[in-house]
């Protein structure tokens, strides 16, 4: 993968389906991170309140406890961990039910390990409090929150809103590889799958403007994924 | 029709009921008059009497005994027509004078049967009525009864039980046989309401119950049963149709992977080879998941829950926020995509606001899919009298008229669009989520070109349904 390593985490896997759970821990173990599992909802939240995990990726759907209840018991016991919820394929109100219990962020399944990869490491990155940054750069690409300009090396470079929130997104994130989808949610707010190339016209947009021009492109293209931007390929 | 099936039906019970009720109170009412009407006729009798008494007593004080029973002595024998007996005693109670012999004595008013009487002979006991009433006063030196038969209250009596009885029968008969009547009517209706029911519940989804032309309460309920078997039957045979269009399209995937599968299998000879396939079926298994996402999606949204989550949604920024996501899209198929809106009434509406920016944008992907090159793609937003309406209007090939109903048909592909890719959920999708806003959805010729239009009900009316 063309993105930086992420520093190792400690996730806590809460998944009943035994197959699901062996293909997330292999994928996260192969991004170099530690891995517990439990198979059921209640020995699932026992671990989640006694151990200090980086991430917790949740199932909706458990014996004993639903994912829903243990973040909710989990939250109001104090363990502020981010919590990636696993729903199923078609739940309509998946992603407002978890961000209202107290989730950060869903993934629908069946999904594809870089998805998983991409969002756990957005979300580990993820400060409790941030100090909101007025100046975002990346190499020789500077970005000005506050003034709204861009300029690459001494050339000022004019992006339309929506090229600058998505190149923002990318700044912020500068890096990791953040998927089609993560694109979509954050920067359209589309929480469903566009059957044409929405993100793909508009990367291009704004390659044309900031990388074309100069000798070393910042955007990277992981294939099948999605996007990175980054200091050193 | 036997008598029991007549008892059972429900306006011959209703005709019986009240003709009950009638009676009743009919009664109720009779009971009053008599005892009201007998007791006046019976006081006035009395008092008549009493007058007669009032007279003789005082004559009897002034003139003395002899000279009353001189005037008793004068009265003849009761009649029919006369039916009133003195009779003058001594105060040893033996027979001084009267139109009677004798009868035993007693303290006020008593109602007497004839047969007390003792007459002066046996051809007297000649009296129109069965009883009469009569009382003993005393006056100068003896007593004196007068009395007098009750034939009267008797009359009037008699009168009033024939009335009552009368009406009694009329009433009765009439009820009968007008609940027999509308019981034969009705049952004639229900008659048709029960074998189209029978019909639909031995499996022919097709009967309907008939209905007369008077459009009464029974037609009403006979018109939403209809309306409701309608809704039934086209869901019996859209979930017929999906079931196997589900199952067809889903074939055709499956059937490429094996396919790719065995090729790669017999005649792979890299690892690069084996590469290559698992993407190309990893492409194709994404194309079946995305299938079943939005298949599972409609069914979800169509079950309602998410009603329950509307909030006020200003349209206006929804559909710009959509043309702007979309404007490049648009571009790079060298087509125009632009929004009109108006900018000044407010176009909100009830709804959720993610679910209406997926019916914008499979509406204008849609169109962008199926114009070409130089299409023009217009997006608006206009009020009507409260309502919002929004547009996508595209100069494309468009639909045509036969086909526009057909379109919003679960996995529903045209010939023409076989070839682009696609799984032919995109517009189910939209009406789902349309009719979970009440929104009614319209297609039309935009001449050239389709033009989708969107109704939604005015803000108000929505809130006070959710309500």
């Amino acid at each position: 993968m063309g993105a930086q390593r992420n520093p190792p985490l400690h996730i806590l896997v809460i998944e009943d389906d035994r197959s699901t759970a062996d293909y997330i821990c292999s994928a996260l173990t192969a991004e170099g991170h530690t891995v517990d599992i439990q198979n059921d909802g209640n020995s699932g939240l026992k671990y989640a309140v006694a151990a200090p995990y980086d991430v917790l990726i949740v199932d909706r759907m458990l014996p004993g406890m639903d994912g829903i209840s243990i973040v909710k018991t989990m939250r109001s016991a104090g363990v502020s961990a981010p919590v990636l919820f696993l729903t199923a394929l078609g739940g309509v109100d998946d992603r407002v039910e978890g961000l209202e219990a107290g989730g950060d962020d869903y993934v629908v399944k069946p999904f594809a390990d870089a998805e998983l990869i991409a969002r756990v490491n957005a979300l580990a990155r993820r400060p409790p409090t941030r100090q909101e940054a007025t100046v975002l750069t990346v190499a020789d690409l500077e970005m000005n929150l506050i003034s709204r300009k861009v300029r690459r090396g001494d050339q000022e470079i004019d992006l339309p809103p929506r090229e600058f929130k998505l190149l923002e997104f990318l700044m912020r994130n500068q890096g990791r590889v953040m998927t089609k989808s993560m694109l979509l949610e954050h920067v359209w707010d589309f929480h469903f799958d566009p059957k044409t190339s929405v993100v793909d016209t508009h990367i291009s947009r704004v390659r044309n403007k900031i990388d074309r021009p100069f000798d070393k492109p910042l955007i990277q293209t992981v294939r099948g994924v999605g996007y990175s931007i980054n200091d050193n390929p | 029709m036997t008598i029991r099936d007549l008892t059972r039906r429900t306006a011959f019970r209703t005709a019986v009921t009240f003709a009950t009720l009638f009676l009743i109170l009919a009664t109720a009412i009779f009971t009053f008059l008599y005892y009201r009407i007998t007791s006046g006729i019976e006081h006035r009798l009395k008092a008549d009497l009493i007058e007669v008494q009032n007279t003789l007593q005082t004559l009897g004080k002034d003139s003395g005994v002899e000279s009353l029973k001189s005037i008793i002595e004068g009265k003849k024998p009761p009649t029919p027509d006369d039916e009133e007996i003195y009779l003058l005693t001594g105060l040893d109670g033996k027979f001084l004078a009267g139109n009677i012999q004798a009868l035993p004595r007693f303290n006020g008013w008593r109602q007497l049967s004839w047969d007390d009487v003792m007459f002066k002979s046996p051809a007297d006991a000649y009296y129109g009525s069965d009883t009469l009433i009569a009382s003993w006063a005393p006056v100068n030196g003896g007593f004196l009864l007068v009395g007098n038969g009750d034939s009267d209250i008797q009359e009037i009596q008699d009168l009033l039980l024939d009335g009552l009885l009368g009406a009694f029968a009329f009433t009765l008969c009439s009820a009968l046989l007008g609940g027999a009547w509308l019981g034969r009517r009705t049952q004639h209706r229900i008659d048709g309401l029960q074998t189209a029911l029978d019909a639909v519940s031995r499996g022919d989804l097709s009967a309907r119950i008939p209905l007369s032309p008077s459009g009464d309460d029974l037609d009403h309920v006979a018109g939403q049963m209809n309306a409701t078997l309608d809704h039934l039957q086209s869901a019996v045979v859209t979930l017929a149709q999906v079931s196997t269009d589900i199952a067809h399209d889903l074939k055709t995937p499956i059937g490429r992977i094996s396919q790719k599968l065995n090729t790669v299998r017999r005649s792979a000879s890299s690892i690069d080879d084996y590469r290559a396939t698992v993407d190309d079926v990893r492409g194709e298994i994404d194309g079946v998941i995305a299938t079943f996402e939005s298949l599972l999606r409609i069914a979800q949204i169509e079950g309602g829950a998410r009603k329950a989550r509307f909030t006020e949604i200003n349209l206006e920024d929804v559909l710009s926020k959509v043309v702007d996501a979309y404007e490049y899209v648009a571009e790079d198929a060298q087509q125009n995509l632009t929004a009109g809106l108006s900018g000044t009434t407010r176009m909100s509406v009830k709804g959720d606001r993610d679910l209406l920016v997926q019916l914008f944008a499979n509406l204008i992907e849609n169109a962008i899919r199926h114009c070409p090159p130089g299409a023009q793609i217009k997006a608006g937003l206009a009020n009507d009298r409260g309502k919002v309406v929004a547009s996508i209007s595209d100069n494309g090939p468009g639909i045509p008229a036969e086909e526009r109903d057909k379109v919003f048909r679960r996995l529903y592909r045209r010939e023409s669009s076989r070839t682009t890719p696609g799984n032919g959920l995109g517009l189910s999708l939209v009406a789902a989520i349309a009719k979970l806003h009440d929104a009614q959805i319209e297609l039309s010729d935009n001449a050239p070109g389709l033009r989708v239009e969107l109704r939604f009900p005015a803000l108000n009316s929505t809130t006070a349904r959710n309500t």
